[in-house]
């Protein structure tokens, strides 16, 4: 413990301005940070771009201070003064975290603290939250920095590394998007990529201290390196989208019903288009939905076949709408590729739309009385208005976004005047926010989360003044959390339809059935 | 008596080449062993797998009774090494780093440090980087010499340093001597041939002896035999002769075993037409300029033949 201790006093001597700047920034962060909440992220006014700044900052000077606190004893290299010293790897390794412990996690965990009260939160009710998110931060930030700096001789290579990995993120990203959109609904090979870098970053840090075996930790970066670029691209056959989103079958029908609407103007509208692909919409009516759930649509997929035989599919796509038993009438936006369907024009063909999907049920129904200043949410998330005229809300959560959570309110066409005589003909409203998510904290710099109470359609819309509906103080919210049950596939087939091949244009279309 | 060091068929490779080629060598206790050789002959790649620096591509190592891979952690309690690559922590004063250095070792004489100081006149208040390379290797070596270990390890420790700093650096470490075994390497012939008690020459790799001080010196001797009449080498030149030339009637070579007078007499039979025979004790320098010179026609003729 002595050697410890002893490494650990060296390094506060040596490494005090890294730690005073990281310190700084982060009282910077914990002060600025806040006009954020009023007004939501990525604005243009001034305070909201300074704090924007600080918090990139705050990592940049943590991963300053971890890469020159392991490059105090560098492990690359042949003539380090330590190597020959009576150092034990592990106490050298014990070291270097009591020092992240001492001026990165603790005074992160103060500022999260800080922030949680300045939001109108009570810190230590917040407690596992709060150490998850610590976790999170080492897994995601921390020991991905560490590993790099393990394998560096010197401050100059380490950036030369960080650059190297930002190009090759950046590519990867470009890339993918580019050959393949980036909507595939499983969770699971996230969460293999996740474990499997974290497990080789690890494993280099060891190895490095234990062994020194430069070469073959290397090795294990770019190996961690590759398990990121084959994260990027989509898995032959979807196989683990299967496992985790298994088919509907007789035993197990599908938690919604979903028909190609052919009762109202049944058409395919295509609304602008994106490079090669243009983007389809395709109403629908969905029943079937069963009392008290609802259904999350995470992704969805189209399979187009002509009667030629030619052939078309996308890859997964991002959705995320919900099908409820209360909203009958929806549609699905697909994209599809434009020179395919050139090649299709005039011809009827078929389409399968397959919707990766979580069955959800509802929980209690709570309720919030919006007030002058605002309200708060019955799972504790502060709201505020966005502006001053009672038509958007901004809410501010701990230490994550809420857990997903239906949300239902009158808007009233009057302005929140008491001169105003009451609505008589309000309109009722819904929106969702949140994610499934269970953990106690959503990874992040800050503590404190915000979203927007959005209610589609209402308040503020286009510009014109006549449209405009408003919450007024003393209208009553319900909020009703939602929890998954389980997830699987929808199918819908539309055996013949003629897709429109440029934007802009609609399509009658014969009636259809689905599965 | 266990050896200090000892090595067998040790061996490293960089990619394609050899650095070091089935090295068996052994350095007894109290030894101040001299590795020697030129540039590139492989003294410091020993020096680095000895400290556990560099592992071998094939062979082993004992140090201290440990194995070489082994070195590490505890087992420097007992080692101290200094090198003239050695990338000391700028950022400290002297004074700083013998205060971080101490707890290190449970054996630090605080008094010899104290000693130490005086001896190397260090000034405790300047930080490394503002130290000259000289001033760095009397603090490098005071911050080894203080923990009494049992075993010192120098790689190239007077390279490019003045004489002044060198006869400093040397007697400090002499003090020492005594209770410790000492391996240094160095290109310094004429400082090592003052207090080296063992001497192993380094070649491309490859030991080409390792042996007592004494016995090289007594072994090699400079021959010149003076001749009545022009007379040819013998057709086999026994392999103890290095570097035989034929000027007129003098003929002049290194005797590698001329330790006992016996040399004499047999040259005396070779060449019975002699005139004189002198046989010449050695500097340790004119020795591996001999050997260096010997082994470099020996690899060109050898090249040649393989050509």
């Amino acid at each position: 413990m002595s050697q410890v201790i002893h490494i650990f006093k060296k390094d506060i001597r040596h490494l005090w301005p890294e730690v005073l700047a990281s310190l700084v920034v982060t009282a910077i962060f914990v002060k600025i940070y806040p006009v954020t909440w009023a007004t939501g992220w990525h604005t243009s006014r001034m305070p909201d771009v300074l704090a924007s700044v600080v918090a990139v900052l705050v990592p940049v000077t943590w991963w300053v201070m971890v890469t020159r606190l392991i490059h105090s004893e560098p492990l690359v290299g042949e003539s380090q003064f330590w190597v020959t010293r009576p150092y034990q790897w592990q106490k050298l390794l014990a070291a270097k975290f009591l020092f992240l412990a001492a001026f990165l996690y603790v005074p992160f965990l103060i500022a999260q603290s800080l922030l949680l009260r300045e939001a109108g939160f009570h810190p230590l009710s917040y407690l596992p939250g709060l150490f998850f998110n610590l976790f999170l931060i080492t897994l995601i930030l921390v020991v991905p920095i560490a590993a790099v700096a393990t394998v560096t001789s010197g401050f100059a290579r380490a950036v030369l590394w960080l650059l190297a990995s930002v190009v090759y993120i950046a590519g990867l990203v470009a890339v993918a998007g580019l050959l393949f959109s980036s909507g595939d609904p499983d969770t699971y090979r996230g969460d293999i990529v996740h474990f499997v870098l974290c497990s080789l970053c690890i494993a280099t840090i060891v190895l490095q201290y234990a062994t020194r075996n430069v070469r073959l930790s290397r090795w294990l970066l770019v190996v961690a390196a590759a398990t990121v670029g084959i994260s990027a691209f989509p898995w032959p056959g979807s196989a683990l989208v299967r496992i985790e989103y298994p088919p509907s079958s007789t035993s197990m029908p599908p938690p919604a019903r979903l028909e190609f609407n052919s009762d109202s103007s049944p058409h395919v509208t295509a609304y602008g288009s994106s490079n090669a692909e243009l983007p389809l919409q395709f109403p629908l009516t969905v029943s079937g939905v069963a009392a008290g759930t609802a259904v999350r649509a995470n992704s969805v997929m189209v399979t187009i076949t002509a009667p030629n035989g030619l052939h078309w599919s996308s890859f997964w796509q991002f959705d995320g709408q919900f099908f409820t038993s209360a909203e009958p009438n929806s549609a699905v936006d697909v994209r599809v590729n434009q020179a395919f369907l050139e090649k299709v024009k005039d011809l009827s063909v078929q389409v399968r739309i397959t919707w990766a999907v979580s069955r959800i049920r509802a929980g209690a129904t709570r309720q919030a009385i919006t007030g002058e200043e605002g309200f708060t949410t019955p799972d504790g998330g502060i709201c505020s208005q966005g502006g001053n005229d009672y038509t958007s809300f901004q809410c501010r959560f701990p230490m994550r976004e809420p857990r997903l959570t239906r949300f239902t309110a009158m808007w009233s066409h009057q302005l929140c005047s008491q001169e105003q005589p009451p609505d008589t003909t309000p309109v009722s409203a819904t929106g969702w926010a949140g994610h499934l998510g269970n953990t106690p904290a959503d990874f992040g710099i800050t503590s404190v989360w915000t979203s927007s109470l959005y209610f589609p359609g209402q308040g503020f819309t286009i510009n014109e003044r006549s449209n405009r509906t408003y919450l007024c103080p003393g209208t009553p919210i319900s909020f009703t959390e939602y929890t998954l049950v389980d997830k699987s596939q929808i199918d819908l087939l539309i055996p013949a339809v003629r897709l429109p091949y440029r934007p802009n244009i609609r399509f009658q279309t014969s009636p259809a059935k689905a599965d | 008596m266990t050896p200090v060091i000892q090595t067998r068929n040790l061996s490293r490779s960089y990619g394609r080449t050899d650095a070091l080629k089935g090295l068996d060598l052994t350095i007894p206790k109290h030894a101040i062993y001299a590795l020697v050789g030129p540039n590139g002959a492989g003294k410091t790649t020993i020096i680095k797998l000895l400290m556990n620096i560099l592992r071998p591509t094939a062979g082993s190592a004992q140090v201290l009774g440990h194995p070489a891979a082994n070195v590490a952690g505890e087992v420097f309690t007992h080692i101290g090494y200094v090198s003239e690559n050695q990338e000391l922590p700028e950022w400290m004063t002297v004074g700083y780093l013998l205060d971080y250095v101490r707890p290190f070792y449970p054996t630090w004489d605080v008094a010899l440090e104290q000693h130490l100081l005086r001896q190397f006149d260090l000034p405790l208040d300047r930080k490394l980087k503002h130290l000259s390379r000289g001033m760095k290797m009397k603090v490098a070596l005071a911050s080894v010499l203080a923990y009494r270990p049992a075993l010192i390890v120098l790689d190239e420790p007077f390279s490019g340093l003045d004489p002044l700093v060198r006869d400093e650096l040397i007697e400090g470490l002499l003090e020492r001597a005594p209770e410790s075994t000492i391996l240094l390497s160095s290109h310094d012939l004429a400082e090592i041939e003052s207090f080296a008690t063992h001497v192993g020459y380094l070649d491309r790799g490859r030991l080409l002896f390792s042996e007592e001080m004494a016995t090289l010196t007594d072994r090699f001797r400079e021959v010149e035999i003076t001749l009545n009449q022009p007379q040819p080498l013998p057709a086999a030149v026994p392999s103890t002769w290095l570097q035989p030339q034929t000027v007129g009637t003098v003929i002049r070579f290194t005797h590698t075993k001329a330790a006992d007078g016996a040399a004499a007499t047999e040259l005396a039979q070779i060449f019975p037409n002699a005139r004189d025979i002198t046989l010449t004790p050695m500097t340790l320098r004119s020795i591996f300029l001999a050997i260096a010179k010997s082994s470099s026609t020996n690899s060109s003729a050898q090249k040649g033949r393989e050509a």
